[in-house]
């Protein structure tokens, strides 16, 4: 199983779509815990891609080069999105490297998360807003 | 994927997206979906924290301890945590 720390591949959710990502995705995993019967995974959204507006990387990504990638199992570069995390299920529509209790883990890094949730908690002080994504809503 | 639609885009921004796509194994529609559909997430200019929670279940929510970690780092995220996702 995996635990706080681990890159995992997760079919994230989108915003304007119900249940899990179409596709697979490295994400960062920063809490595991269980709510009634349900054994979930808090996991931060990671991507190569950002749009820089003016000279400055927006704050809610953190950098991890290429190099550090690669330690962490990566190809390239890097980016940690502080302002997309998701709580989700522990199952295979979710995190499709599953297989029974195992999964496929593609890096770690602990101290990485602490960053992060440092950056998030920046994020919330400096009045971003939190926007609930509620799948239950839907229903 | 849901039903397709043809588009027209530039033939180097097609090329870079092939790139792309193949280093991610996406097909390339597949690639160009997922970048849109992050985009659209926000409004332009949004400065938002996006809290996707997938979990219907009641009972008390709980994240699970690191080995041998103090309680001051545990309470600290578990507050964080509880944050974003408490219902109610």
């Amino acid at each position: 199983m995996f635990r706080r720390g681990d890159f995992v591949l997760c079919n994230f959710p989108f915003r304007e779509v119900v249940g899990p990502g179409p596709s697979a995705h490295v994400v960062l995993c920063a809490a595991t815990g269980q709510q009634g019967n349900i054994r979930f995974a808090i996991v931060f959204y990671t991507t190569s891609q950002i749009e820089y507006q003016g000279a400055r990387r927006p704050r809610q990504y953190l950098f991890v080069s290429k190099s550090k990638a690669i330690e962490l199992g990566q190809k390239t570069a890097f980016h940690v999105d502080a302002s997309r995390i998701a709580r989700l299920p522990v199952r295979t529509d979710y995190f499709p490297e599953m297989t029974g209790s195992a999964i496929i883990i593609h890096g770690h890094d602990a101290e990485l998360v602490m960053k992060v949730e440092d950056r998030l908690r920046e994020l919330v002080r400096a009045g971003f807003h939190l926007t609930k994504v509620d799948a239950i809503a839907w229903k | 994927m849901g039903v397709l639609t043809k588009v027209e885009i530039e033939q180097d921004v097609a090329e870079a997206a092939e790139l792309r796509a193949a280093a991610q194994g996406l097909t390339v529609s597949a690639y160009i979906s997922q970048l849109l559909r992050r985009s659209f997430e926000r409004a332009p200019g949004e400065e938002s924290v996006l809290v996707y929670d997938h979990v219907d279940e009641p009972g008390a929510f709980q994240i699970d301890r690191d080995k041998g970690e103090d309680d001051e780092s545990y309470h600290r995220r578990s507050a964080l945590y509880d944050t974003l996702f408490r219902r109610g």
